[in-house]
């Protein structure tokens, strides 16, 4: 029977139409909400889908009542995916907060060249004596603007059927407007023909969108095609991320829902539609501009907004649908923009080093230098790749959420309240919280902060244990007064309220560990050792936030790097900010994926010895 | 100290020769194998385990521990044959198909040897068939599935089903763990027992074993 969910906030009332039985998260993503992130997809194990509710729910499950407190269940809390609709009921909506998201690139530095742009083309007339359509006119004048791209026999220019309509009215004139698409490899194309622009209309801009599509974050990136300037960025937390925090989650919504793939497709395509048409309408572009749009992005992401099955990855031996470059139109993918616009979905290595990785390498040119570098992109899944122009070696070490904050007791978000750093002051610890807010937990880079500065002060040994009462106490007062006897387990105070607790530290050892050991085995498996790497690319959010000295601290970063350290941003972005620029910087992907190799770290025979070397925390310097 | 404490202590600092030599010691001086192996090996492997599960000691302290009662039981393993010290039981343990995570698995597996259990260890990536062909080849009384992916989870299903299949589903104590799986979903797949750490689920499979004796 179908009941009626009211969600409320700041005085608005929304209604959605549930059917009882549902849970509370279930109703939610059929309407389409982003209310809450379902980081254990649902299962009940997170407690990350805390919601206020009331009216007519099942009572509270068991495992509700051991992830909130009684307060808290008094106070209406309710984990979304473990309520039940049983009759009218509302959810009380959540003050919206802003996540503090990375959407700054490295700058790239070459010159603009795009694999799709409008050309003006001056056609010679036509005549009596000479009998040549408009399209042999068009392509003739194209093979002399750009000589390179048809040079090799055969190559003459493709022109689709669009384009011959356009043709019709505006080869009357002498000169024509047309979107070409020269891709390497795949000649030159001619998608769209239009007249010359008219004196007091501005002459067609080419724009293209660069798009990194995060498992946690989507970036786009508006380009203004003949400078490299960029014109605007939209980011926001990924759409799908109700269907759970990580990749495996997200393939498993395909699994489990009838209509999963379709969902979450849905959800990206729309995302990035909406983006496009608000950087588009703010640089006051006419929509025809927008000639191209480059995607990266984890291998299941990428299959995720194809709507290609991405089953296969989740499971050993892993194998995904498609890793390499795949060229097409807007429509084909159903992004609601001008039919001419052609998308790039760009290379990747295999189902967990993807195309953002291999765009990364190119964007950095780490398969051009001779210079050895380490690119890191630690987020859920630790994308590690080790190389120089000799060749690059690649692997994926999931080292789990607890450095986006999720899977600690009081970890959180880059959000506001949240603890961003933290550090020593004499035999103190300090910390800053985003917004300057009262603090509330901690996010990524303050956990990572928190966690060297304890083993730093000895309050926490190499072994990971945090010191019993009497040990503590020797330590002196000031610092014993910061550990806590907790319900089940004892914790260190960062500041009044929040804490680190032994099971936290736990979950570090394993993050930490398996990210150290990824390292290690690259740099051994290439041959070389930790002084013959030149440069440390950190990309990705939490990269680019952390502290270094601290990620040497914990033992995620090898020691004698952290001078070597290039904060490398939104790298993924990067490459397809550089890939809708410029053809060099699009085949530089494909000869980046050329040239990398992939360690599967499940069947390496080392990985488990490292690992284990890796869960106890470096000695001091 | 005796040198039974000795053991003990030894064993859980990790002292792979020196816990050895104490066991020989203690078998020179005329104590039963039964004796050394409870009141020695187990019992340090024991404490581990105690710390184990409240956190204390983490993943290395009970590796080290573990290769310590191994190297422990080299002197030991032929008195216990000759004198007819039994296993407490028999287990068939392994990582479901599709999944490669061992690290737990092999804790799982310590812990429970440390307890006196026989494990037969079939490795990761392991098919419902193979489960079932061995728990009838060593004829177990508990059969031990491990999943770290939430989408492996789901051949446990399997597993269960496939010894439903074969006929042997009430002859063994099927037991479910890894860190996606939760109490609810073993029932849920019609499976016996969960546990969350190693050291609770060697206590489990103890007392399935004893249950079942
Ligand atoms: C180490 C690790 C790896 C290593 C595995 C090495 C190895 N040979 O085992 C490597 C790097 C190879 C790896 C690979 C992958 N991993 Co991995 N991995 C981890 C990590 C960091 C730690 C797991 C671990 O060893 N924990 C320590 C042990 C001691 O704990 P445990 O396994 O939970 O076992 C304890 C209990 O659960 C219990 N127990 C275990 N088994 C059993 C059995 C029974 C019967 C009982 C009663 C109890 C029990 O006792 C144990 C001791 O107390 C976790 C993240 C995390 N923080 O947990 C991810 C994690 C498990 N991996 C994950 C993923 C996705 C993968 C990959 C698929 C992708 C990738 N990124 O490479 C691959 C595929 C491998 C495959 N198909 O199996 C995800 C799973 C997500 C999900 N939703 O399911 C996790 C959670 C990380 C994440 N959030 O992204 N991984
Ligand atoms: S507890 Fe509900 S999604 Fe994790």
């Amino acid at each position: 029977m179908s009941e009626i969910l009211t969600l409320v906030h700041e005085g608005t009332r929304t209604e959605i139409p549930a059917e009882a039985g549902t849970s509370l998260l279930d109703a939610l993503i059929a309407a389409g909400e982003n209310l809450v992130s379902a980081t254990c997809a649902g299962k009940g194990r997170c407690g990350k889908c805390r919601l206020r509710a009331s009216g007519a729910l099942s009572e509270p499950s068991e495992r509700e009542r051991s992830l909130l407190s009684a307060a808290e269940l008094a106070g209406g809390w309710r984990l979304a995916c473990m309520t039940h609709i049983e009759g009218p009921a509302r959810i009380d909506r959540p003050a919206t907060t802003v996540a503090t998201i990375l959407a700054e690139g490295p700058a790239i530095d070459f010159t603009p060249d795009p694999p799709a742009r409008w050309l003006r083309l001056r056609l010679s007339p036509p005549t009596l004596e000479e009998q040549v359509s408009d399209e042999e006119r068009m392509v003739a004048a194209l093979a002399l603007l750009t000589p390179d791209a048809s040079a090799s026999p055969g190559s003459a220019a493709r022109v689709s059927m669009a384009a011959l309509a356009g043709l019709a009215g505006a080869a009357r004139h002498d000169s024509v407007e047309a979107l070409v698409r020269m891709i390497p490899g795949r000649g030159t194309e001619v998608l769209a023909v239009a007249a010359v622009s008219t004196a007091d209309q501005a002459s067609r801009r080419s724009l293209g969108i660069g798009v990194d599509i995060g498992t946690t974050t989507v970036v786009s990136y508006l380009i203004d095609l003949s400078n490299g300037a960029i014109l605007g960025t939209k980011s926001g937390l990924n759409d799908q991320r109700v269907f759970g925090a990580d990749v495996i989650a997200r393939i498993q919504a395909t699994i489990e829902r009838e209509t999963g793939l379709e969902e979450q497709r849905l959800r990206i395509v729309s995302q990035l539609t909406i983006m496009a048409h608000a950087l588009l309408a703010e640089a006051q572009a006419r929509s025809e501009e927008l000639v191209s749009m480059a995607i990266a992005g984890n291998t299941t992401m990428l299959h995720l907004f194809a709507g290609v099955p991405p089953a296969a990855i989740s499971t050993a031996p892993f194998p995904p649908v498609f890793t390499g470059l795949h060229v097409g139109l807007a429509p084909e993918f159903g992004l609601d923009l001008p039919e001419t616009s052609s998308v790039f979905l760009l290379p990747g290595l295999s189902g967990y080093v993807g195309a953002d990785i291999v765009s990364g390498i190119a964007a950095l040119g780490m398969a051009e230098d001779p210079r050895c570098s380490l690119l890191l992109d630690i987020g859920t899944n630790g994308e590690l790749a080790l190389g120089d122009s000799g060749g690059i070696l690649s692997c994926t070490t999931a080292a789990g959420p607890a450095f986006e904050g999720a899977g600690i007791s009081m970890g959180m978000g880059g959000v506001v309240g949240a603890i961003d750093f933290v550090w020593i002051e004499g035999s103190r610890i300090a910390c800053s919280t985003i917004g300057d807010a009262k603090a509330q937990g901690l996010c990524g880079s303050g956990v990572l902060d928190a966690l060297a500065c304890f083993i730093e002060l000895g309050l926490i040994d190499g072994s990971g244990r945090i010191l019993d009462a009497e040990e503590a106490a020797a330590l002196g007062t000031e610092l014993a007064s910061l550990r806590q006897e907790g319900e089940t387990e004892p914790r260190l105070l960062v500041c009044e309220g929040v804490w680190l607790s032994q099971g936290d530290v736990r979950q570090l050892q394993l993050a930490t560990a398996a990210i150290g050991a990824g390292i290690e085995i690259l740099i051994k498996r290439s041959g070389k050792s930790v002084g013959e790497v030149e440069r440390v690319f950190l990309a990705g959010g939490f990269g680019s936030f952390m502290d270094v000295r601290s990620a040497v601290r914990v033992g995620l970063i090898p020691r004698g790097l952290e001078d070597r350290v290039v904060v490398a941003g939104n790298s993924s972005g990067a490459g397809a900010v550089a890939a809708c620029l410029s053809r060099a910087r699009l085949e530089a992907c494909d000869q980046a994926r050329a040239r990398s190799s992939y360690i599967e770290l499940s069947s390496s025979p080392e990985f488990n010895d490292l690992f284990v070397e890796h869960l106890f925390f470096p000695e001091q310097a | 100290m005796s040198t039974l404490e000795d053991i003990s202590a030894l064993l859980q600092k990790g002292k792979a020769n020196d816990v050895k030599a104490n066991v020989e010691k203690a078998i020179a001086e005329g104590l039963s194998a039964r004796t050394i192996l409870e009141e020695g090996l187990m019992a340090g492997m024991n404490i581990i385990g105690g710390k184990f599960k409240r956190n204390e000691v983490y993943v290395p302290e009970v590796l080290i521990a573990a290769r310590a009662m191994n190297a422990g039981l080299v002197p030991l393993k032929p008195l216990l044959v000759s004198s007819g010290v039994k296993a407490t039981g028999i287990v068939v343990l392994g990582t479901v198909k599709g999944d490669l995570h061992d690290i737990g698995k092999n804790l799982v597996k310590m812990m429970m040897e440390g307890k006196g259990l026989e494990v037969h260890d079939i490795g990761v990536d392991a098919t419902s068939d193979k489960f079932v062909a061995a728990a009838k080849e060593f004829n177990a009384d508990v059969v031990a599935c491990s999943a770290l992916l939430t989408t492996t989870m789901n051949e446990m299903k399997s597993v269960v089903e496939a010894l439903r299949n074969a006929g042997i589903r009430d002859k063994v104590t099927i037991m479910v763990g890894g860190a996606p799986v939760t109490d609810t979903f073993c029932k849920s797949i019609g499976a016996d027992l969960y546990s969350p750490d190693a050291a609770s689920a060697a206590e489990a499979a103890v007392a399935a074993c004893q249950k079942s004796a």
